[in-house]
């Protein structure tokens, strides 16, 4: 196949455009901006077409944005003619604007062609000669930057030729895409090892969570099933028991209502023999009263006689004997003591009366009288007689210093006379030019002038150093003279005192003479004191002694006398007591013989009392006299009583019993009752109707109590048990889980898991035949890459390279170099990469393309960074392959140009300039499309 | 005398392939046909209930739909509700029909024979139940209305001819067993339909079958619901007005508010998730309650077929579940073989296979989806 025309009606900046091209080689050159690479697309869309569809990847959006024309809305076409190796003419025109394309064969009027042709909606020629858009793109269509990558990148080519093995120019070469499949399994299955953690064992551990779930939602919903059935199980039992009680109910029912008649007719019995109401014991009946009376006079006893005088002898007898005094009949001893100390202290009181001191005397304290005493002694007058002694002889060195100082003044003013006189010489010397002889005295003069003035003045200062001591000596005296006429004034006024005082002018005597009177005035105080402190004392043994006197005697006379009076009292007592004792005696006598009295009354009132309550109970059973005819009378009343008492006692037992039988019951109420129970015993009768259970036992009263209270017991036995399971059941009812739901959860979790290892096997599928796939193909594609690489190699590089071998496993190319030695394809030289890489692309185009077919070739710019030389050997190269099938080379290169103008067929061949159109004739292909043999164009 | 009859409510049991969601969104559903049989019944006057089996399932149900049957069927009182048990809730000791406490109106048919219930002087009920989930004998094997009539009837009931006999089973009709398009059935209690006449019932409301029938001697209620997707659902409750010379009519009525959809969309020429999420959109607008959507069609090789973009498409629908059905990659598998590649080597290995079509599918799409550079490559 190859393209005889490519038409832009509106494709980027062409508008109604068309090249027409060559079945050899075509080159189509122009500058920059001359619309190539619009030409390049063009051809490509034109030949091959563009997916149609819903949605749009990147490179779609990309490719209209740069081709589709930006000043026409609705108008985007394209078209190519082609020439088919069958003959066919085919022209396909595209409006891209509407994504409808038309194939149609020329030869045959233009009958569309395009059924065989689509491919994602759109027809696609390459598809002619084995190939589709995609694989047609990567190997017939060569850019530019393709040829340069193999420049960037040293495994560039090698993963190209992988790359175009894999899927004829795919993204991916088999080895990447398995390494891909190898990753996405490894995230998205993972391992089954049960500490993974990816899709694979996390669904794996849902299925057996789901499992265990669902497992334990059947068991606990079976015992669910179970334990309601068991439960109903228990309820029918209970029914079951409940029935047998009912008809053991209803037979003791039918018991109980011939019980009760028979208990009724005895108690009619008994009520016809037994008086309606409770006997009434006759009223004499009780003689307790009687005997009670009797019994109580008969206890009363007389009290026992006593041996006593008359009370009123005795009482004779106490009224004569005296009455006792009070007061005390002894003077105690404290009052004794008390009146001896009074005694002493009288006495001590008036023996110091009568050792009274002299009387005190008024005088000085001697302390004051020794203070002036020391006074007088220590006043002492001061001399002045030294003092006028110095005073005089500084009067005579004053004198003399007076004369001294008048020397002195002379000196200085002859010095200040010579120092003027030096100074003038030296000034002379100097002004006047007398020479250095009268300026040297002068100097000499100058300072013999001043040593005068600076002469010391010794002096002048002892005379002032005498002045001062003379003013001084002159106050010392002044004040020495005014002190001892103060002593001598206060010595007098001292005496003066002394003399005032009565006492010596003596100092000494003075102080003796004061001590002695301060001690005579000393002792009188004493005494005095002494004798109010005794007088006390006597005071207070005077009042003690009255005090203990009050008692026995009155207050006349000292406490000796009143003492005397005393003991003379208390004897008088003690014989008035002495007669006063007998008494005690009397007393007792008398308190004996009036408890006799009493107790004698008391018994005569007590007789008479019961005699007249026996009278009185007895005349209420009809006895009446006196006590004692009442008394004789009283056994033959009791035997009558016990007669009537014991027929009294027989009816009222029989009372009792039918009492007693009635159970608190009137005999009416115990017919209405039997009524009841009769009445009821019928209603159980119809309740039990449907009671299918029959007791053979019925009529036995013993048989059927003892089965009702096995069956009760066997009741509550099976109530518990069906309350039981009933709890059992509600709690199962309660937790009861959801079967489905789980049922559903492990569906879900199977499904995963499901997804999971369906996702596992395809990829392990996938992966085992992709590596099976590879090692194929890479052994069928190895040596034919081999022969033809070989093929082209040596014209291709100029001889530097002669041969290729390609590995079948990992299809590494090696070129073996001129001198014999072999290199990686990988390794060669930019420029050779390029060349090789070419050379690959034309190979692999011839290689993938299907057997017979030819692909067109379309290069952009593949020469542009080759050397000359390079660019020459590759120009060549391209020709000689356009001898076997179409080649369109876009370039901008001057080289390229001149090479095509040289070396071009006109008749294969066409060189096209998109500014001026094309350099060479067109057509030289006949009306059939043949493509004239690349040996007969030579 | 006018009956309502319904069957194969199969209360608690899953929604086939559904999750917890779908089986709660059911179970309501299923409830509220429940007592929609109910309120049918009122709103009717009917003078009984029947119910042919399979009401609930016996390994499924929950205390709380035993409390809800004993609830709505006392509700009734004292219409008669007839309960015959199938082979999903059969009836034994553990079953809630023997162990719920049955209003006086509810009558369980517990015996593996059929058994006759005086529904009126004229009108006699006859039901069997199931007593295992499987292995029933065909109930009207060996039956005859007269002779059953003489055994269990009292002395003082009329004679079986004058009166009408209704029978009340579940059972396989064998020759409606074809008819009924459901793989996952299996037959029990089979009988054939002129066994019914020739047994003396002059009808026969019979359960199993989930698609309703309308057969002169018997009739299928069919299940209200669809138990799972595919089934027709077109099933509910029938009113039956019983004749004096035992002829019926019936009308059916819909019980159960549950929509369940199984619906199908083509892909083919579709060539991206949003282009699909429309057509999915467009497909389900004005469908409620359930649906499944089988996703068939040509897909395309650039397009990764996401299934789980359901939820933005789910407007509306309380479930949606997607599947893929019948899909094909939009590669051209005849044009790569013929590629001396490894793709071209890889495609013909796999067809070669001995794979089946849908795991070499699989496979085809992700080694060309990994050979173009694709990262998803997990295959719907």
């Amino acid at each position: 196949m190859w393209i005889r025309k490519v038409v832009a009606g509106a494709f980027g900046a062409l508008r109604d455009r068309e090249l027409e091209l060559a079945p050899g080689l075509t080159v189509v050159h122009g500058e920059n901006e001359s619309a190539k690479s619009t030409w390049h697309a063009a051809l490509t869309v034109g030949l091959c077409g563009r997916r149609r569809g819903a949605g749009r990847s990147s490179a779609d959006a990309d490719f209209e944005a740069r081709h589709r024309p930006w000043d026409l809305e609705e108008t985007w076409s394209v078209g190519v003619e082609l020439q088919l190796d069958d003959g066919r003419r085919i022209e396909i025109d595209r409006d891209l604007h509407r994504q409808r394309s038309q194939v149609v064969d020329i030869g045959l009027g233009g009958r569309p062609v395009a059924d065989d042709l689509m491919r994602d909606g759109s027809p696609d020629a390459s598809v002619w000669v084995g190939l589709d858009r995609a694989s047609f793109s990567s190997t017939a269509g060569v850019r530019q930057a393709e040829i340069l990558s193999v420049n960037d990148e040293p495994g560039a080519l090698m993963d190209f030729l992988g790359r175009a093995a894999a899927s004829a120019g795919g993204s991916e070469s088999a080895a990447s895409a398995m390494e891909r499949v190898v990753r996405f399994r490894k995230e998205n299955v993972g391992s089954d090892r049960v500490n993974a953690v990816k899709p694979l064992r996390i669904a794996m551990n849902n299925v057996a969570a789901a499992q265990a779930e669902l497992g334990d939602a059947r068991r606990v919903h079976a015992d669910y099933l179970a334990a309601a059935a068991q439960a109903e199980q228990y309820r029918g039992h209970l029914s079951q028991l409940e029935q047998r009680l009912a008809a053991i109910r209803l037979a003791q029912s039918a018991l109980e209502v011939d019980v009760a008649q028979v208990r009724f007719d005895r108690l009619s019995e008994w009520a016809e023999r037994c008086p309606d109401n409770e006997p009434v014991a006759p009223l004499s009946t009780d003689l307790a009263p009687l005997l009670a009376a009797h019994a109580q006079m008969k206890a009363l006893r007389a009290p026992a006689a006593l041996d006593t005088r008359p009370i009123d002898v005795i009482e004779g007898e106490l009224l004569a004997v005296p009455v006792l005094p009070e007061g005390p009949m002894l003077v105690d001893s404290e009052t004794e003591a008390s009146v001896a100390c009074w005694h002493s202290e009288s006495a001590q009181l008036s023996a110091w009366r009568s050792n009274q001191p002299a009387p005190a005397v008024d005088g000085p304290a001697p302390g004051d009288v020794r203070v002036l005493a020391d006074r007088i002694q220590q006043f002492v007058e001061r001399p002045t007689a030294d003092l006028e002694l110095e005073l005089a002889h500084l009067a005579t060195e004053r004198v003399d210093a007076l004369s001294a100082a008048t020397d002195r003044t002379r000196l200085r003013v002859t010095g200040a006379v010579v120092s003027v006189s030096g100074l003038a010489a030296v000034a002379l010397a100097f002004a006047a030019g007398l020479g250095a002889a009268f300026a040297v005295l002068g100097v000499i003069l100058l300072v013999l002038g001043a040593l005068l003035v600076r002469r010391p003045a010794g002096h002048s200062s002892v005379l002032m150093r005498n002045v001062e001591r003379a003013e001084a000596i002159e106050v010392e005296i002044e004040s020495r003279r005014v002190h001892n006429a103060a002593v001598e004034a206060s010595r007098i006024q001292c005496f003066e005192q002394l003399k005032t005082w009565g006492l010596s002018s003596e100092p000494a005597t003075a102080v003796a003479m004061a001590e002695d009177q301060a001690a005579a005035t000393e002792r009188a105080k004493r005494w005095h004191r002494e004798l109010a402190d005794r007088a006390e004392a006597l005071e207070q043994a005077s009042t003690l002694a009255h005090a203990l006197l009050d008692q026995y005697t009155d207050r006349s006379g000292n406490p000796a006398v009143r003492l005397n009076n005393a003991h003379s009292r208390c004897e008088e007592l003690r014989v008035v007591e002495q007669a006063s004792r007998a008494s005690v005696g009397l007393e007792a006598e008398l308190a004996r013989s009036r408890e006799y009295a009493a107790a004698h009354e008391r018994f005569d009132a007590d007789r008479n009392a019961a005699i007249d309550q026996l009278l009185a109970v007895a005349a209420q059973f009809g006895l009446s006299g006196s006590i004692h005819e009442v008394v004789s009378r009283i056994p033959a009343l009791l035997a009558q009583r016990e007669v009537e008492q014991a027929d009294h006692d027989r009816r009222r037992t029989d009372w009792v019993r039918l009492q007693e039988r009635l159970g608190g019951l009137t005999l009416d109420e115990h017919r209405r009752r039997l009524d009841v129970l009769a009445n009821e015993h019928r209603l159980a009768v119809d309740a039990c109707a449907d009671n299918p259970v029959r007791l053979d036992f019925a009529h036995d009263v013993a048989a059927v109590d003892e089965a009702a209270a096995a069956t009760e017991d066997r009741l509550r036995r099976a109530r518990e048990a069906a309350a039981t399971a009933q709890g059992r059941l509600d709690q199962l009812r309660v937790t009861c889980p959801d079967v489905a739901i789980a049922e559903a959860v492990l569906l879900q979790a199977e499904s995963g898991l499901e997804r999971v290892e369906l996702l596992h096997s395809t990829l392990d599928h996938t992966e085992r035949f992709l590596e099976r796939a590879q090692e194929q193909a890479h052994r069928m594609l190895a040596p034919q890459l081999e022969s033809e690489v070989t093929r082209w190699m040596a014209p291709v590089t100029g001889g530097r390279y002669d041969r290729a071998r390609v590995d079948p496993e990992t299809l590494q190319m090696r070129l073996r170099e001129s001198t014999g030695r072999w290199r990686d394809a990988s390794l060669v030289s930019h420029g050779t990469a390029e060349q090789v890489h070419l050379v690959l692309r034309v190979v692999l185009a011839k290689i993938l393309t299907r057997p017979h077919e030819q692909c067109p070739l379309i290069l952009d710019d593949p020469t542009v960074h080759a050397d000359a030389r390079r660019k020459i050997e590759m120009l060549e190269f391209l020709r000689e392959v356009s001898r076997e099938t179409q080649v369109i080379v876009f370039s901008q290169e001057a080289q390229v140009i001149e090479w095509a103008a040289e070396r071009l067929d006109p008749v294969i061949d066409r060189s096209i300039s998109l500014i001026d159109g094309p350099d060479t004739e067109a057509d030289p292909v006949d009306e059939s499309g043949a493509i004239p043999l690349p040996g007969s164009v030579a | 005398m006018r009956l309502v009859a319904f069957s194969d409510l199969h209360l608690d049991a899953p929604f086939a392939r559904g999750g917890p969601a779908l089986v709660r969104l059911r179970r309501a559903a299923l409830r509220e046909a429940l007592i929609g049989v109910a309120q049918l019944a009122t709103s009717v006057d009917a003078d009984a209930v029947l119910c042919a089996g399979d009401l609930f399932e016996h390994d499924r149900v929950s205390p709380d739909t035993a409390e809800l049957l004993r609830r709505t069927f006392a509700e009734l009182a004292p219409t008669p509700v007839l309960l015959a048990p199938g082979n999903h809730d059969w009836f034994g000791a553990s079953s809630i029909y023997a162990t719920t406490a049955w209003s006086s109106n509810v009558h369980v048919f517990s015996h593996s024979a059929l058994e006759p219930f005086r529904l009126s002087e004229r009108l006699v009920i006859w039901g069997a139940a199931h007593q295992a989930p499987s292995g029933t004998h065909g109930l009207l094997d060996n039956f005859s209305v007269a002779r059953a009539w003489q055994r269990d009837a009292d002395e003082s009931a009329r004679a079986a001819g004058d009166l009408v006999h209704i029978g009340l089973f579940h059972g396989s009709e064998e020759s409606d067993f074809t008819l009924q398009a459901d793989p996952d059935k299996v037959l029990h209690a089979p009988f054939r339909s002129e066994q019914i006449a020739a047994s003396g019932l002059a009808h026969a409301v019979v359960g199993h079958y989930h698609l309703r029938r309308e057969a002169s001697t018997h009739t299928y209620p069919g299940n209200p619901a669809p138990l799972s997707f595919g089934e027709r659902g077109d099933g509910g409750a029938v009113v039956i007005d019983v004749g004096a010379d035992g002829s019926v009519t019936r009308r059916w009525e819909r019980i159960c508010s549950l929509e369940v959809h199984d619906l199908e969309v083509d892909i083919g020429g579709l060539g991206d998730a949003a282009a699909i999420s429309d057509a999915l959109t467009s497909l389900l607008a004005g469908h409620g309650g359930v649906a499944r959507v089988t996703i068939v069609g040509e897909v395309a090789p650039t397009l990764d077929l996401d299934l789980a973009l359901k939820s933005e498409i789910a407007h509306g629908l309380d479930q949606l579940e997607l599947r893929t059905g019948r899909l094909t990659d939009g590669y051209d598998l005849h044009h790569i073989c013929e590629e001396p590649t490894v793709r071209g080597q890889f495609v013909r290995d796999v067809l070669e296979s001995d794979l089946d079509d849908d795991e070499q599918r699989r496979v085809i799409a992700t080694g060309l989806r990994a050979l173009s550079g694709r990262d998803d490559l997990e295959v719907a």
